[in-house]
């Protein structure tokens, strides 16, 4: 438990919540809370963190994304200039080189979205990666996909290339965001004191 | 209610609840007082959101403890209402009880 606590701990204050908030939480366990109530917060404390973070600092997030497709941009150019590989339906040398270029080059964009938005590094990393997922399903393939389904469902036989296909369209998705999570959760400074107390 | 002068329904309990608990409002005794009082399960994630808002509003101020090992090296932050956040309860509860009067559906009884 002590583990958990410290990378819940680490979690909050990368997101720039305030530590007091993990030293609540850590004295609440010692209290007699359950690991599952532990947990339970710390997500409501991310979500509530990102989403405030988010929602207070719209002109920002506005920025974040701007600056991330503008990076994403840049990485597309590169990739379609020198890297001559895709990502391919089955698994194959040329899929695992696309997906590590993904995983770098998210990575990348993470990093630089965060350290352009220090003050709410995370949250705004998080807008990118939605802003990301809000787009994501534009390239997703309706016709085949629908065709993949109805056939799988009395044909065993197609069951294999719909999983095929979804996998092709959901891995690169969550290597992406994670990339830039990991990308932003290692630019963000850990904040120990976000509250400023207010002069009165 | 809730915009940026006025107090939104959660933001008046926690500054009922600061009130209540004086000197040793932080974040556990804060969450643990509403439940009590309230029945409603709070997750401290909400109640730090709500304290962060009231802070810039200037309702409420804050200053850090000592850290304590018990808490993993983690200080307690102490919550006070301002004289603002103060003016502020006392003009949400008169137009509450304004409201409150002659309503035929709630007179009687509290509920």
């Amino acid at each position: 438990m002590r583990r958990s606590q410290a990378a819940a701990g680490w979690i909050i204050e990368r997101l720039g919540l305030d530590a007091a908030l993990a030293g609540d939480l850590i004295e609440e366990c010692a209290a007699g809370r359950s690991a599952f109530w532990y947990w339970r917060q710390v997500l409501a404390a991310v979500w509530a963190g990102v989403w405030s973070g988010i929602l207070n600092h719209k002109l920002l997030a506005l920025r974040a994304v701007a600056t991330g497709c503008a990076v994403n941009a840049i990485w597309l150019y590169l990739w379609t200039r020198f890297l001559h590989i895709g990502l391919t339906r089955t698994a194959s040398f040329d899929s695992f080189v696309s997906l590590l270029a993904i995983l770098l080059t998210q990575a990348a964009t993470g990093w630089i979205v965060a350290r352009t938005h220090r003050a709410h590094a995370i949250p705004m990393v998080c807008a990118f990666a939605i802003w990301l997922l809000v787009w994501a399903p534009g390239s997703f393939d309706s016709p085949y996909f629908r065709m993949l389904l109805v056939d799988s469902l009395d044909q065993p036989r197609f069951r294999p290339y719909l999983a095929r296909y979804l996998a092709w369209f959901f891995v690169p998705i969550a290597v992406e965001i994670a990339g830039l999570l990991a990308g932003g959760a290692i630019a963000a400074r850990a904040n120990r004191q976000s509250f400023q107390p207010a002069q009165n | 209610m809730g915009g940026r002068s006025g107090l939104g329904e959660f933001e008046l309990l926690v500054m009922l609840t600061i009130l209540r608990l004086g000197e040793d409002a932080y974040g556990v005794p804060i969450s643990r007082e509403i439940e009590q009082q309230t029945g409603r399960t709070v997750t401290f994630g909400t109640v730090y959101a709500t304290l962060e808002r009231l802070q810039k509003k200037g309702f409420v101020r804050s200053s850090l403890g000592e850290a304590t090992p018990e808490r993993g090296g983690r200080a307690k932050r102490f919550f006070r209402v301002t004289s603002a956040g103060l003016r502020t309860v006392r003009e949400t509860k008169r137009n509450l009880i304004r409201l409150w009067r002659g309503l035929p559906e709630l007179e009687g009884g509290l509920a």
